[in-house]
Formats: C-alpha cells, structure tokens, sequence
C-alpha cells in the first residue's frame, strides 16, 4: 500500500481513537499555506493593490490638466476621481454615462454651475479659476472591469478601474 | 462570508478559540461587527435579517448533515484527536505542527486531574475542539 511518509511521531495508544494522521498532516499543509496567503492578503492590500494605496492611485498629466483616479477599489466603498485643471475659461467635463452608470455620485465638489446629456455622454460645467480642483465622490455598484473615459475641454483621457467585491 | 469565516479559523488551528484571552474576545468582538457591515451593508429591514439569520443557520445545518454523512468531511472541517503525550513522553514533533506546549499540556493536568508532573500523565490527546483531555497512569494500573 502507498503510505505517505509521516513526519511526526508514530504512536500506539492503547485508546479507541482514529488521529487521521495522513489527514492531520495534510491539514497543517494547508493551514501552513492558508498563513502564507492571509500574509500575502495584508501586504498587498497594505501596498494598496485593493485601493487606496500606492499601488492603486494612478495620475494622468497633459498640458496643465491632471486627473487622479483610482485604478483597483472595492464596490460600495467611496473614491475620488479627481481633475486638476489651470484654466481660467469655464471647464467642461463628460463623461459616458455607461460609465457613469457603475457609479452612484454621492458628490461632486464644488456643484457643476450645469449639467446635462449630450450624445450620450453626461456634460458638466464647472467656472473657471487659475487653478481648479474638481473632485467626484464616487460609490462603484459594480464588480469587475469597469472602463470609461473622461472629457476635459477637448482631451480625452481613459480611466479604467478594476472594482473588488 | 460564511466559507471565509470558516476558512479563516479552520487555518488559524484548533487551539485558535480554546484558550481565549481578553485580546481575543475583543478581536472576536472587531471581526464579528466587521462582518456584519459587509453581510448587511446599508439594509435595516427585518426581512434582510431572516433572510440573513435563516442563510447563516441552513448553510450552518447543511455542513452538520454533510459532516454526519461524510466521515472524510468530518475530519476534513473538524479535524480530528491527536495524542500529543504518550506514556509520560510529550510528542514533540506533534505539539509543534498543534501549536500546543508542554505548559498547555500541564495546565490541564492540574485543572482535569489534579497532577503534578508530565511522568504521571499517560496520555493527552488533543480534541477536535482545541480542549486538552487527560488520561493519568493511575487509573489505568486500577483496571
């Protein structure tokens, strides 16, 4: 019969016990490898890989707009997006509303002076200053690949985020 | 969440929950607020709470029936008794891989039986439970 090596002690108690000592041994295997990816869980999340973190925020720059996004977060949880621009002319923001979609807006800092649809797309128009920072709350609904697009004045820029249940 | 939870103490050891201290019992405190928040999320209706009591209770009943039909399972979820002192000898090698000292082994020795010293013990056995049972030689040079 195929026995696999025991590593620990063989013993004959004289007791009406059955140790499943082939199972035991598999167990502290597992439990040996479920320490190791319970470490790995809480490095990575410390490192941000779940969101909020280094390893999650993501900046595009161009001109004198930037946008900060979160590129991995968690559904039902709250992030920011937010677009730094220098423009001193109203600036204008859309988005795809399918995109939109994925997300409840619980805010947007400071209120959009208009919104509204245009070709598929939310449009929003913020006043200009020297230097604005338009930040949106935003509560992923969804889980999974969640890809969009933001529009500031006429630069497109791709967001993508991957949400976590 | 059930399946985590369980995974997560079933990785943790038996002796995880037998020998709480008061650091523990306010970690269990954390993780059961914690997992709270995630099971309900924002929904205070009674309804989400039958259904969530009646989910955690049948998935709960179902494990007990598959353990009782499936002997294997059993021992896979449960574990099983390992003896971790054998005539007065401590197994090392087996109370290492347990997570278990000769200090643990003791304590329920005087606790259980009374005893002084690791010679008087025949056997200790480790319990599906994480609880350290105590055979003394005495009471088997009685038979």
């Amino acid at each position: 019969m195929n026995r696999k090596k025991v590593t620990v002690e063989e013993v004959r108690p004289d007791l009406d016990i059955d140790e499943h000592i082939q199972m035991q041994e598999r167990g502290w295997n597992y439990q040996r490898v479920g320490l190791y990816c319970i470490l790995i869980f809480v490095v990575t999340a410390a490192a941000g890989l779940y969101g909020n973190g280094l390893a999650s925020k993501k900046t595009l720059s161009e001109g004198g707009t930037s946008i900060e996004f979160e590129q991995f977060f968690r559904h039902e949880a709250k992030m920011q997006l937010k677009i730094s621009t220098n423009s001193d002319k109203k600036v204008s923001l859309s988005f795809p509303a399918e995109y939109l979609s994925h997300f409840e807006i619980e805010a947007i800092v400071p209120d959009p002076a208009e919104s509204f649809f245009e070709g598929g797309d939310v449009r929003y128009i913020f006043p200009g200053d020297d230097s604005t920072t338009i930040t949106f709350y935003l509560v992923p609904q969804d889980v999974g690949n969640v890809k969009g697009a933001v529009k500031v004045d006429e630069h497109v820029y791709t967001i993508n985020h991957l949400i976590f249940p | 969440m059930y399946l985590f939870v369980y995974v997560i103490f079933r990785i943790l050891g038996k002796r995880s929950l037998a020998e709480i201290t008061t650091f523990d019992f306010v970690l269990l405190l954390i993780i059961s607020e914690t997992t709270t928040d995630a099971l309900m999320g924002e929904d205070y209706s009674l309804t989400a709470c039958f259904i969530m009591v009646c989910t955690l209770v049948g998935v709960d009943y179902l494990l007990s029936i598959l353990k009782e039909k499936s002997p294997w399972f059993q021992v896979a979820s449960d574990g099983a008794p390992l003896v971790i002192v054998d005539n007065g000898k401590p197994l090392v090698k087996r109370m290492e891989k347990s997570k278990v000292d000769e200090q643990d082994v003791m304590e329920a020795a005087r606790l259980t039986q009374g005893l002084r010293h690791m010679t008087e013990i025949l056997y200790a056995v480790l319990e599906r439970d994480g609880s350290i049972s105590i055979i003394p030689k005495q009471k088997k040079e009685h038979k």
